[in-house]
């Protein structure tokens, strides 16, 4: 169904018009924030407030990108989580998904536990690398590198302009291969030269 | 390496070149200072293998449905179909079939203030009333205008107007024909004919009257000379005049009172009856 009659329909009071946006959206709000959070409780708590924020400021949408909309909320609850995390600091490496994404994994028989074993350590320093940014950049590569956002939408999502946004994305490319390259030994082998 | 080492290229270009989203023109600048710097072009493939590495990154499975249940959004949910069930009303009456002018019409004149139209209408009786009152009054009045001209005591009566004042001879003179000839009540009366049709005549004065009865017959009637009798005639008109005031101020009050009231209400049913329209509005806006 078109997406501007399910927003109508949602304003009108239809729940299942909405829930049908969460459907259409909830992979691509799960993935930016799994990443910006890099920890799958918080990135479900936060998707999930991020929909019931949605549903409760739909008035305020006025048209366009509902998607860049949506991951503004997205990305700003994020921002929320992120902040009440440092205040807790109940953060700990051993809560890392490693179990979970092997499971998700497990089906590639191609691959040796030796090989996986290794992927799995670069993802996870990946992953640090791209929580050491702070969070406009972290933001940027995010949405860029990762999930594959056009610089106009993330200009729409962060609200900066367009140069602002290739900026931030050069510099966060250029600190996570800073970082990444303190750990060169986990690196693939054409990146570990091409470092040199 | 720090991006900002690079002084030729700026980082966006950078940026925009690795992604591969540049003009030809910004290509060959980027690419011309990686062939004039090596740490520009180190910088250059260090950041696209980079890039690279994070494209890889498998996506992420979702745990679970984040579709959300009444009872998270009951608050706002309420709210909505409150609020659509008041906004599908309005269609309804859209969709009612189009009314007829006189149809339009009752509904403009029924629309409105219900206190202030209601005031209205009883404003627009009163003022029937008192234009059914005003109107038998004038009917009643030729009756007594026939006494002022040609009052029974003088049946064959001529008219003449001296100094605005009304006299009667009782001699049939040439000019008294006019007035003789009808011989019946209302003589002059006719003679005055549109005036007497007007139903202002209730409030005309006496000396009016007068002037305006006298015809130019009775004129030319006034200018001859009355040798047997101006005196006598002048003190028959004094007692007529007299009689004449004596009959009219019972009903000319009254009338005028009539008229002032008929005005008012007029006003007051066109005051009324905007206000009433005007207050409705605003209840709307």
């Amino acid at each position: 169904m078109d997406q501007d009659i399910l927003i109508e329909r949602s304003l009108q009071g239809d729940l299942e018009a909405f829930n049908q946006l969460v459907i259409e959206y909830q992979g691509l709000g799960y993935g930016v924030a799994y990443r910006l959070l890099d920890d799958p409780d918080s990135a479900a708590d936060a998707l999930q407030d991020s929909f019931i924020k949605a549903y409760r400021a739909l008035d305020n949408y006025r048209g366009g990108n509902f998607k860049s909309w949506l991951m503004r909320i997205v990305v700003n609850t994020c921002y929320d989580h992120l902040r009440s995390r440092q205040r807790k600091r109940t953060e700990s490496l051993d809560d890392m998904p490693v179990e979970e994404e092997y499971v998700a994994q497990l089906t590639d028989r191609s691959e040796t536990p030796h090989e996986y074993a290794e992927r799995q350590e670069l993802q996870a320093l990946i992953g640090s690398a791209i929580t050491s940014l702070p969070e406009v950049l972290r933001t940027a590569i995010v949405l860029r590198d990762v999930e594959g956002y056009a610089y106009e939408e993330i200009a729409e999502i962060t609200s900066a302009a367009v140069g602002t946004v290739k900026s931030r994305i050069n510099r966060a490319r250029g600190r996570v291969r800073d970082y990444l390259s303190k750990n060169a030994e986990l690196l693939p082998s054409v990146y570990r030269h091409s470092l040199k | 390496m720090d991006p900002q080492s690079l002084n030729s290229v700026d980082e966006d270009l950078v940026a925009a070149y690795v992604d591969g989203d540049v003009t030809t023109e910004e290509r060959q600048r980027v690419e011309a200072a990686m062939a004039a710097s090596e740490q520009v072009a180190w910088e250059v493939n260090t950041l696209r293998q980079t890039v690279e590495l994070l494209q890889d990154l498998p996506s992420v499975p979702l745990p679970r449905s984040f579709t959300l249940t009444e009872d998270q959004v009951a608050d706002v949910l309420q709210e909505r179909r409150a609020l659509a069930k008041v906004n599908a009303s309005p269609p309804s009456e859209i969709e009612a079939p189009p009314q007829s002018p006189w149809q339009r019409f009752l509904n403009f004149l029924n629309g409105g203030d219900l206190a202030l139209r209601n005031a209205a209408a009883l404003a627009a009786v009163l003022l029937l009333l008192v234009f059914v009152a005003e109107t038998g009054l004038q009917r009643t009045q030729p009756g007594g205008n026939e006494q002022l001209s040609s009052g029974p005591a003088v049946p064959e009566g001529q008219v003449t107007a001296v100094g605005g004042s009304l006299s009667q001879q009782p001699d049939s003179g040439a000019g008294g024909q006019s007035a003789a000839e009808g011989g019946s009540e209302g003589a002059v009366a006719d003679s005055n004919g549109e005036e007497d049709d007007d139903p202002q005549i209730g409030v005309m004065s006496i000396g009016d009257e007068g002037q305006q009865s006298a015809s130019p017959e009775q004129e030319q009637a006034a200018a001859q000379p009355q040798p047997d009798s101006s005196s006598g005639a002048a003190a028959t008109n004094q007692q007529q005049l007299s009689d004449n005031q004596g009959a009219e101020p019972a009903d000319q009050p009254l009338v005028t009172v009539l008229r002032y009231a008929r005005i008012l209400l007029v006003l007051a049913v066109i005051v009324l009856w905007l206000l009433s329209r005007t207050r409705s509005r605003s209840r709307r806006a």
